[in-house]
C-alpha cells in the first residue's frame, strides 16, 4: 500500500508542477502545496516500502466482500435509471438472501419493506431529496 | 458575553420544545449508533448530518442533535462492552474488563447503571469546564493571524497523527493523502482547477463527509461482512439495576478524578475519548488499594473509563467551538458540520453566533440528564437490539449509508466515491493504515492552505514569518516536538518505545 502511495505522491507532484508556482502578490501559487504534498508522500511511501513488502494479512469470507461491494457498484448503475424504491428494495433484498441462513425470502420481503419505509421517512416525512421513481409509482 | 449570560442565553435556546425533541432524538440515535457493531460515532454523525442539512433543519437544532449524537454513541458504546463483551466504540474497550467481568457474576444491571451515572457526571463536569475555559480561550484566539492559524492546524494534524496507529509514518503518509485529498478542484484563490482530469464532479472536491462514511462506515461494514456474521449473543440477565452503598462509596472519588483526566485529555488535539478511557483505567488501578482485584469486576473499572470517555467528549469540543481545532475525527466531522451550516468555526462563533455557541454547549447539559433518565430504563431495549442476527442489521446500516451519502450533493457519483473509500478503508484496516488522520486533514486541509498561502503573500514569500510570530513559533515548536517527543525519548533512555494505543475511532 505504501509503494502505491508513493506512486500516487509521484504523480500528483508531476502534475503539480504543471501548475502555476507564484501568485501574482509575490505568495505561493496554487501548485506549491499539493507539489509539497506529493513530495511529502513520495518521500514517506519510499521510506515505508521496504517494510511494505514484507507485510502479510490475512483474509476472512472475501467472497462476502465482494458481493458486498458488488451490491454497491450495481446499485450505483442502476439508481438513475430504476430510482431509489426499486433499486433500495432489489439491493436489500439480495443482501438479506445472501447475509442470512434462515428464512431467506421472508427477510427479503423484510427488505423490501424496510426500502419503502425508509423512502417514506426519509423522503415524504424529512424531506431528504432521494432520486425519483421514473415511473412515479412512488410519490 | 460572560460565561453566566452566555449560558442562560444557551439554556433559554436548548429548553425549546424543538430543540429538547432533537437533543432527545441526538441521544437515542447516538446510543443506537453505540450499541450497533460496525458503526461508530464518526460514521453516525457523517451519515447524519446530510440528513439534517438536507431537512433544512435549523443550524442551532441541527448541531444540538450531532452534538447528542456524539456523546449519546459514548454511552452506546459501554452497553456491548457489558453485556457482550465487545466494545461498540474504542473508547469502550477499558469497561469491557470490569463490566464484563461484573455480567458474568450476575451484576450487568448496577455495571450498566454506573456506566450510565458516570457518563452523567462527568459530563456535567465537562460542561462546566468547557463553560469556563472556552470565553479565555476565544479572548486569546481572537489575535491570531494567517500565521498562528497555520502552525494551529499543524499542530492539531501533528498531534492526532502521532497517536492515530502504532505507526507515525504510516499516520502520517494518510495525513499528506488527506492534505492532497483536500487540494482537489478548484482553487479557493487563485480559481485554478486542480486534479480534476476534466471530471465536473471533481471540480467540486471531494466531500469530507463521502470520504468519512466510506472511510469509516463502508469500510468497517466490508470488514465486519469478511469477518464471522455470527456475534456474541446477549445472555446477562437484567435485574438489581441500581448499584449499591459499597458501588456508591468505591467510586466517590473515581468520577471526578476520571472526569477531569477525561476532559484535559479530551481538550488534547488527538488524544480523543479512547486516549483518555484508558489512561483513567490505568491510572484508577494505579491508586487502587486493591489493584490486583481490577479486571475481575470492580465498579471503579466500569466508572473511571466511562466517565472518562464522555468528559473527553466534552472536552474535544473546547479547542473545536473556540479554535475551530478538531481534536479527533468526529469533531472534524462536527466541524465541517459548522461550515455547512454557514458559519465560521473559530473564535469569532461564540462573539457573532451566541445562541449557537452557548445553545448547544447548554444543550450538551441536558442531552446528559436525558441520557440518564432514558437510558436506566431503556438499557433492555438497547440490549434487545443484540439479540438481531448482524446478518440483518448489517443490510439495513448499508441502507443508512447509502441515504447518508447521497443526500450530501444529490449526487450518484458520491456513492461511487464513498464504494472507493470503502474499499480503501478495508485494505488500510488490513494493513494497519489510520483513517482518522486522512479525515481530519481533508476537513483542516483547505483552511491550511489558504492560511498558509495567505502568510506568506503577506510575508512576500519568506517563511521565516512563522518564526518571527511568537505564537506560530511556540505552536510550530510544539507540533516538532510531538512527532519527535518518543525518538528523543529513545535517544535519552537508549531503547526504543511504541505508542500503546490507537485512537483509530476517536
Amino acid at each position: 500500500m505504501a509503494i502505491a502511495l508513493a506512486l500516487l505522491g509521484a504523480f500528483m507532484l508531476v502534475e503539480a508542477s504543471q501548475l502555476r508556482m507564484t501568485s501574482l502578490g509575490g505568495g505561493p501559487g496554487p501548485g506549491v502545496f499539493p507539489a509539497a504534498l506529493g513530495t511529502l508522500m513520495l518521500g514517506l511511501g519510499a521510506w515505508l516500502a521496504p517494510s511494505t513488502i514484507r507485510e502479510r494479512t490475512t483474509f476472512g469470507n472475501l467472497p462476502r466482500v465482494v458481493a458486498l461491494a458488488g451490491v454497491l457498484a450495481a446499485y450505483a448503475l442502476l439508481l438513475d435509471g430504476l430510482g431509489f424504491v426499486i433499486t433500495t428494495s432489489l439491493a436489500m433484498a439480495v443482501m438479506l438472501a445472501a447475509f442470512t441462513t434462515h428464512r431467506r425470502p421472508l427477510w427479503a420481503g423484510v427488505g423490501v419493506v424496510g426500502a419503502v419505509a425508509s423512502y417514506a421517512l426519509f423522503s415524504s416525512i424529512l424531506r431528504v431529496q432521494l432520486p425519483p421513481d421514473p415511473w412515479f409509482i412512488w410519490p | 458575553m460572560d460565561p453566566v449570560e452566555g449560558l442562560k442565553l444557551g439554556f433559554g435556546l436548548a429548553l425549546t420544545p424543538q430543540n429538547l425533541l432533537f437533543a432527545l432524538v441526538g441521544c437515542l440515535v447516538g446510543t443506537a449508533i453505540g450499541v450497533l457493531p460496525g458503526i461508530g460515532p464518526v460514521s453516525g454523525v457523517a451519515i447524519l448530518l446530510p440528513v439534517i442539512f438536507a431537512s433544512k433543519v435549523d443550524p442551532t437544532s441541527g448541531m444540538i442533535m450531532l452534538a447528542a449524537v456524539y456523546y449519546g454513541s459514548q454511552y452506546g458504546g459501554s452497553t456491548t462492552s457489558i453485556l457482550i463483551n465487545t466494545p461498540g466504540e474504542s473508547s469502550s474497550v477499558m469497561t469491557c474488563l470490569d463490566g464484563y467481568a461484573m455480567a458474568k457474576k450476575g451484576r450487568a444491571g448496577p455495571a450498566l447503571a454506573m456506566a450510565a451515572i458516570a457518563s452523567f457526571v462527568a459530563g456535567t463536569l465537562a460542561v462546566l469546564g468547557l463553560m469556563l475555559l472556552a470565553p479565555p480561550l476565544t479572548d486569546f484566539a481572537l489575535g491570531f493571524g494567517p500565521e498562528e492559524n497555520t502552525a494551529l492546524m499543524i499542530l492539531g494534524l501533528t498531534t492526532l497523527t502521532r497517536l492515530a496507529g502504532r505507526s507515525v509514518r504510516k499516520a502520517l503518509l494518510m495525513a499528506a493523502f488527506g492534505l492532497l485529498l483536500g487540494t482537489v478542484g478548484i482553487d479557493s484563490m487563485s480559481g485554478t482547477p486542480r486534479f480534476a482530469f476534466g471530471n465536473a464532479d471533481l471540480l467540486q472536491g471531494f466531500d469530507f463527509a463521502v470520504v468519512a462514511i466510506g472511510l469509516f462506515a463502508f469500510g468497517e461494514l466490508l470488514t465486519n461482512a469478511e469477518e464471522s456474521l455470527d456475534r456474541p449473543v446477549i445472555r446477562t440477565r437484567l435485574r438489581d439495576l441500581w448499584p449499591t452503598m459499597a458501588d456508591w462509596i468505591a467510586v466517590r472519588v473515581t468520577l471526578f478524578r476520571a472526569s477531569v483526566i477525561g476532559f484535559l485529555i479530551g481538550t488534547l488535539p488527538g488524544a480523543g475519548a479512547t486516549v483518555a478511557s484508558f489512561m483513567a483505567y490505568a491510572i484508577e488501578k494505579r491508586v487502587s488499594k486493591h489493584p490486583e482485584l481490577f479486571g475481575t469486576g470492580v465498579i471503579e473499572g466500569v466508572a473511571a473509563p466511562e466517565a472518562a470517555n464522555n468528559s473527553a467528549t466534552g472536552g474535544a469540543m473546547v479547542p473545536l467551538l473556540t479554535l475551530g481545532l478538531p481534536s479527533s475525527a468526529t469533531a472534524a466531522i462536527l466541524l465541517g458540520a459548522i461550515n455547512i451550516f454557514g458559519y465560521r468555526p473559530g473564535p469569532l462563533l461564540a462573539i457573532e453566533h451566541p445562541d449557537f455557541f452557548w445553545g448547544v454547549v447548554a444543550s450538551m447539559y441536558i442531552g446528559n440528564v436525558m441520557l440518564l433518565i432514558l437510558n436506566l430504563p431503556l438499557v433492555g431495549v438497547w440490549a434487545s437490539i443484540l439479540r438481531i442476527p448482524y446478518g440483518i442489521l448489517l443490510p439495513f446500516i448499508v441502507l443508512f449509508t447509502l441515504i447518508g451519502t447521497y443526500a450530501i450533493n444529490n449526487s450518484i457519483f458520491d456513492i461511487w466515491v464513498m464504494l472507493a473509500f470503502g474499499i480503501l478503508g478495508w485494505i488500510m484496516r488490513k494493513f494497519d493504515y489510520p483513517a482518522a488522520p486522512v479525515v481530519l486533514a481533508l476537513v483542516l486541509g483547505p483552511q491550511l492552505e489558504t492560511n498558509l498561502r495567505r502568510a506568506l503573500t503577506i510575508s512576500h514569500g519568506d517563511y521565516v514569518t512563522f518564526l518571527t510570530h511568537p505564537i506560530a513559533a511556540v505552536l510550530l515548536a510544539l507540533a516538532v516536538l510531538s512527532l519527535t517527543w518518543p525518538l528523543l525519548v529513545r535517544l535519552a533512555r537508549g531503547k526504543p518505545t511504541e505508542v500503546p494505543i490507537s485512537t483509530e475511532e476517536v
